[in-house]
Formats: C-alpha cells, structure tokens, sequence
C-alpha cells in the first residue's frame, strides 16, 4: 500500500527548501555588488527584484512550514531535487530580466545548465552582458560545483542529522570529516583556496597577453570559476579559443583536471596523504580511460590529416578531450568544428571522454571513475573465478581513501547507476534524431548535456525546439543529481496523487 | 601531518590557517598539480608518436 504524506511531511521539506531559496537569495547579493561597482544600474535593478523574490519565497515557506521535525531519507531526496528545481525557476530571473534570452524557458535552461555545471548555453549576444550578470552565471558554476546544497550546509543549516540526507541527495555522499557541515565547510575550503591560486596564475598570464588589469582579473576569476566546478562557462563567446594563449590554456585546463578529482582525495592529499593519488581507484580509472579516449580521438584525427605537426595535435586533441572527460565543456575549436573537421571517430572519442566523466563527490559529472573502477574489477573477479580452482573464492580489493573488499552490494549499485546514465544518454539522442538532426550529433549532444559536460557540436542553439530544450534540461537535473533524487520525487508525486 | 580530527566551531578556521597546516595543503597543491603534468607528458607523447608513426 502507498502511503500518503502528511502535512507535516510537506512541513519539513518545505522548511528546508525555503532555506536554500533565502540561500540562492543571498548568492544574488555578489553579481549585485559587482553591476553597482561598475555602475551597471539596470543589472543591479535586475537583481534586486530577483534577490526580493527569492526573500520573500523562501522566507514564506520557512514561516508557513515552521516545524521541529528532523527530515528522514525521503525528505532530503525531495528537498534536494526540488529545491534544485526551485532555485532554476528563481534563479532565472536576472537572466530573463536582461533581455538576454528569447524566452523563460532559455533563461531556465542556462540557469540548469549552470547549477549543475554543463556549460551548454543559449544566452544570446554573449559578448556584450554585463559584468553583473557574467558574475552570476559563473558563480552559478562555482556554487552549483559545491552543490547549493552544500552552500546552504555550510552558512544556513544547523548541524541536524537530517543535513546529512540532504547532502546525499545532492549525489555526494562522503563525508571528509565526521560532521556533515564541517564536511561542507571542507570543501569551500579547498574550492577557496584554489581560487585563490588559480585566480592569481591565470590573472598574470592575462596581463602578460595585454589585457587591462581589471579585466584581467575579471576574466581570471570567471574562467577559474568555469574551469573549477567543471562548468564550462566563459565572458567570451569564442570560450577560451579567445586567449590564443597555450600558457592560459594549460592552466586553464589544469584547474578543471584537479577540479574533477573527488574531494575527499584532495581532503586526504591536503592533510598529508599523498600517496593517495597513486593508488586511488578514481586517478586509476581517469588515467586508463583518458589514454584510450586520448588513442581513439588522435587515431579519427590523425586519419583526416586535420593538423599539420605534433604540437597542433597536442594542443586541440588534449584539451578538447580532457575537457570532455573533466565534464568541463571548454573548447579550443568551433562547435561545428567537431562535426566538419574532427570527424566520427574522433567525436567517439569525446563522447567516450564525457559518458565516462569525472569523479564521484567532485564538482564533475557523468559515470563518474569510481563505478568504472569497481565494474573493472568485478570482470577481473569473474574472470579470476574462472581460472582458479572452484575452492577457491578471490577477493577483490579496491582503495579509495581505504582499501576494501569489492562486495556485490558494490557492484550492483555501480551498474544501477550506469545503466541510469546511458539510458538518459540514449533517449536525449533519440528526442535529437527524431527532431531531425544526425545520429552522432544529436547522441554528441545529448551524452555532452547527460554528463553536465557542455561541449557542443552546434544543436544547442536559441532556435533549437522547445521539447529538446526539456529534455536537456532533464538529463542535466539527473544526471547531476545521480537519479535517486529525482525518482524520490516523482514517487512522493505519486504517492501525493494515489496514497492512501 | 595536520590533526584531522574535527575542530569546534570557533576554531576551525583558526586551525586552518595555522601556518604549519597551510604548508601542508600547499605540498597536497603541488602533488595534485603534478598528477596534472603527467597527465600533460601523457598526452604529449602520444601526439608525439602519432606524428612519428605516420
């Protein structure tokens, strides 16, 4: 039988997704700050209306669903997925208020599009918005990266048992240090710490190409931003081909390699473990996949002759693919270019890159190297079965901050969540086909919005039909919640209409 | 090695700013920066062989 909630279930998740409104609120407060210092009025017009709006929702949910309860498992699914929902609907405000955006619906799907770090956008007239408002969608990226769940954890929530199952339903689930909100805490602290050198590395080189020192700076913290949290967003609308720097370009890239490492083995790198990179499972798995989406993309590139010597190669093959496998969504070349230069194999390559992704509890999405590690070793586990004597009975181990046993429990949950991706993966292809666009196209596309990547091959664009701009913004929402979320709350939807 | 157990509140932020533990996260900066240069090598050298190759 299907339970109907009650009120006091609706209370409690209301309660704290009221709390991540006020908290998507006061991120307003920046790009505010930014359009006054530069006198950018109407921005800041823009987002006072919108920084009022998140107020007065949020604040009203919290009074009307004031309870004392603590949330249960159920709950921090839904209030995740939900406020996550909530904070696009909200957040889009200052983007349609721009004039940027040929709809609601385009100013939402940049709006996801940032939250979970993909970078596909269809903003218009790109490289002339204000500086209030490229504040906003990078810090969309940098927040979102963190998870706006754990923006919230880390300034707003009190350290309740309950957080914990909130921040789980954001698709993190470890935890760097016994307490949930320290945990959070931890993981602004490492992101500060590398916007700070990363700001200053790509400030210099910024100058050192002849930009003006302000906007050096600008353009420094956004791309950091952009590159950190795995977003992809750029100020330009050339991204980072802009530069034509290969000094800006490498660390560009740098910052959005260690940004897709998982947080718990820069926890343990930072406090003094660094043997961990070598052993980690994750770095494992990212190396071996990398090389091989690496091979596949040179061998479709080296086949069409594209680029006339080895360095030309290096510098469009790495950082497209890294970007791809990073989930970044950076590019060196034109969007077209993917289809009219690369060639099929080489976007194989790509596509390989991001259906795979980042780490797991990262600020990067896609299979994530975890569940790749552990499904390897499953095979070499079956195949040790096979050739060992039937006494025997092989254990599996794999290290990830400890070492363990592989266990099926493990491996079932690593499919599951594979299976999810590839399936979202195929039918945001299959809508691209049926919409008109080519096999390889629309799967590049739809892989590229499934695993919060960004890269694009020239479908994403304003005129693109309204339905394939759903379905995008759907496969970005799941897959950056890794699912479970967002099925708890199609069932707490169901359970609403058919509970007793 | 920085003592990981869990500060309280007030300082937190005191302790990770403590100069010794600051050193610390800047060598974790530099071991991850350098898993980043041999990703760099990597890619280089197939590039590198590719064109030899041909």
């Amino acid at each position: 039988m299907i339970v109907r909630p009650r009120l006091a279930d609706f209370r409690v998740i209301g309660l704290y997704t009221g709390k991540i409104i006020v908290g998507v609120g006061l991120l307003m407060f920046i790009p505010l700050v930014t359009s006054i210092i530069f006198g950018e009025w109407n921005p800041a017009i823009e987002f006072t209306i919108a920084i009022g709006v998140c107020f007065c929702f949020g604040l009203a949910m919290e009074i009307l669903c004031q309870t004392t309860k603590d949330l249960a498992w159920a709950h921090g699914l839904v209030v995740a997925s939900l406020s996550w929902f909530l904070a696009m609907v909200l957040g889009a405000l200052p983007h349609w208020l721009s004039g940027h955006f040929g709809s609601y619906l385009d100013a939402c799907f940049d709006l996801m599009s940032g939250y979970t770090t993909t970078g596909l956008y269809l903003l218009q007239d790109l490289d002339h918005v204000s500086h209030g408002l490229n504040m906003w969608r990078h810090l969309l990226t940098y927040a979102g990266g963190q998870g706006i769940i754990v923006v919230a954890l880390t300034f707003l929530f009190r350290g309740t048992a309950g957080a914990y199952k909130v921040y789980v339903g954001e698709g993190k689930d470890e935890r760097l240090l016994p307490n949930v909100v320290q945990t959070a805490r931890a993981i602004w602290l490492i992101s500060i710490g590398y916007l700070i050198v990363g700001t200053l590395l790509l400030w210099l080189i910024g100058m050192s190409i002849g930009q003006q020192p302000v906007r050096a700076l600008l353009h420094a913290l956004w791309i950091f931003m952009g590159a950190w949290s795995t977003g992809g967003f750029a100020p330009q609308s050339f991204n980072t081909i802009y530069y034509h720097s290969l000094a800006y370009e490498l660390v560009a890239i740098g910052i959005a390699i260690i940004g897709s490492f998982n947080f718990a083995l820069h926890w343990a790198v930072w406090t003094g473990d660094r043997r961990e990179i070598r052993r980690n499972v994750e770095i494992i798995s990212f190396f071996i996949t990398m090389t091989m989406a690496m091979l596949i993309a040179t061998a479709g590139l080296m086949k069409l002759g594209v680029y006339p010597d080895a360095l030309a190669l290096f510098r469009k093959m790495f950082y497209n693919v890294v970007s791809g496998h990073t989930t970044t969504g950076f590019a060196t070349i034109y969007s077209r270019a993917f289809v009219r230069q690369w060639g099929p194999l080489a976007m194989f390559g790509v596509i390989l890159a991001m259906s795979v992704g980042a780490s797991a509890c990262s600020t990067g999405g896609g299979f994530k190297g975890i569940r790749i590690g552990i499904i390897f070793k499953s095979f070499v586990q079956a195949v040790r079965r096979v050739i060992l004597p039937e006494s025997a009975v092989p254990v599996q181990k794999w290290h990830h901050i400890t070492t363990r046993v592989l266990e099926d429990e493990q491996v079932r949950s690593a499919m599951l969540i594979v299976l999810a991706f590839a399936a979202t993966y195929g039918v945001g292809a299959l809508v691209g086909v049926w919409h008109g666009y080519g096999l390889v196209d629309a799967l590049f596309e739809s892989v590229s919005a499934g695993s919060n990547t960004g890269l694009s091959c020239g479908v994403t664009a304003p005129d693109m039909p309204d339905s394939l701009k759903m379905t995008f913004i759907l496969e970005m929402w799941a897959g950056r919640l890794e699912f479970m979320s967002l099925f708890a709350l199609v069932g707490y939807l169901f359970s609403v209409i058919r509970g007793r | 090695m920085p003592d990981r157990r869990p500060a309280s509140r007030h300082t937190e932020l005191l302790d990770f700013l403590n100069p010794r533990n600051v050193m610390t996260y800047l060598l974790g900066m530099v071991v991850e920066w350098a898993a980043v240069l041999a990703l760099m090598a990597l890619g280089l050298a197939i590039a590198v062989i590719a064109f030899a190759l041909r």
